[in-house]
């Protein structure tokens, strides 16, 4: 099976070391990077590195960055695509966690989630309690308990990139991705991750931003749930 | 004072502007991002329209006689935020637009390069 692995990075030049780092000896996987048009020297440093990496001629944010890389994964005929955020946050050791489910046939797309053993780094109260009320929303709207809807470590099969690579929301495009595949009746799974605080760069969601989150995340999830199913 | 018929024909037209623009985001027309300050603007006049007391005060508050009047003030503001967030957003398009149309410009002629290279070898 051809895995690919998806990088976003904006901004990301010492985040990037630390992946690679990560990814010594992992070596049955293919990396591309996302370079989101970055100011810094995140393309050099990429490619420096050994990595493949695509350079985005301007900023399209993180939802426009991962759509780039599942097109790459579907017209170069990879049969899984996984999410890793370029920032070191995500241990690609749980690479062959996260892609068991889907060559078992379980799942359509599979998360990595912090919660569901609780441990290693569990993110600010805040956070946590705003990714616990998208999760009571997607539970309440699809019926299907999702501990960590925020998470940006995620695998899918073919049939999901080619969704993906036509449609994939813009912004803070996890949660509501999540219901665009449950209301579409694909099958998502859960496994559990160990992840780490976040090295170098910024987070794309500071506290000024975060009203706007909650308050856009909500209306995005509530709105796609009233779409047709097959609706794509 | 204002009028209760003003009132119920403000509350109507926000309601159904407000429902053809979730209508429209549901069928991938509107993009959310951009329709927020609308569906704003919509709730804010849905307030506005269902307590005729928040108009009053508005108008006390800035010394104007008539509380239509303040309505009509608070009108003309959102139309001006909307504009203004048009403009800035047309702003950016275009400067993205300008640097896709250069990337491509240069990609034309890198591909130019190779395909040369590629009959001379020939």
């Amino acid at each position: 099976m051809k895995v690919l692995v998806i990088v976003p990075a904006f901004n990301e030049e010492e985040g990037l070391v630390r992946v690679a780092e990560q990814f010594h000896g992992i070596n049955d996987v293919d990396v591309v990077i996302i370079n989101d048009c970055s100011k810094d020297t995140t393309s050099d440093v990429g490619r420096r590195l050994g990595f493949n990496v695509i350079d985005l001629p301007c900023n399209l944010g993180i939802g426009g960055a991962v759509q780039t890389g599942y097109k790459y994964a579907y017209e170069n005929g990879y049969d899984i695509a996984i999410q890793v955020d370029g920032d070191g946050q995500h241990n690609p050791a749980y690479i062959k966690d996260l892609i068991l489910p889907i060559k078992e046939g379980r799942a359509d797309l599979v998360i990595g989630s912090r919660y569901l053993k609780k441990e290693g780094f569990q993110s600010t109260l805040l956070r946590r309690i705003g990714i616990n009320y998208f999760s009571y929303l997607i539970y309440l709207l699809q019926k299907k308990r999702i501990t960590d809807p925020t998470s940006g470590f995620r695998a899918c099969n073919r049939r999901v990139i080619e969704l993906f690579s036509t449609r994939y929301p813009n912004d803070y495009p996890e949660p509501e991705s999540i219901v665009y595949l449950l209301r579409n009746n694909y099958k998502t799974e859960e496994v559990p991750v160990v992840m780490n605080e976040r090295f170098g760069g910024e987070s794309s969601i500071n506290s000024f931003k975060s009203i706007y989150y909650m308050i856009k995340v909500t209306l995005a999830i509530v709105i796609d749930n009233m779409r047709k199913i097959g609706l794509t | 004072m204002i009028t209760i018929q003003l009132q119920i024909i403000l509350l109507i037209t926000s309601i159904i502007t407000f429902m053809v623009i979730i209508n429209l985001i549901r069928k991938y027309n509107l993009e959310l991002k951009y329709s927020l300050l609308w569906l704003f603007f919509c709730f804010v006049n849905v307030l506005l329209a269902a307590f005729s007391n928040l108009a009053i005060m508005i108008a006390n508050l800035l010394s104007i006689k008539e509380p239509v009047n303040a309505i009509f003030l608070l009108s003309f503001i959102f139309q001006f935020f909307l504009i203004f967030s048009l403009t800035l957003t047309i702003s950016r398009i275009s400067n993205k637009f300008t640097q896709l149309v250069q990337e491509v410009g240069l990609l034309k002629k890198e591909v130019e390069k190779i395909k040369n290279t590629q009959s001379v070898e020939r």
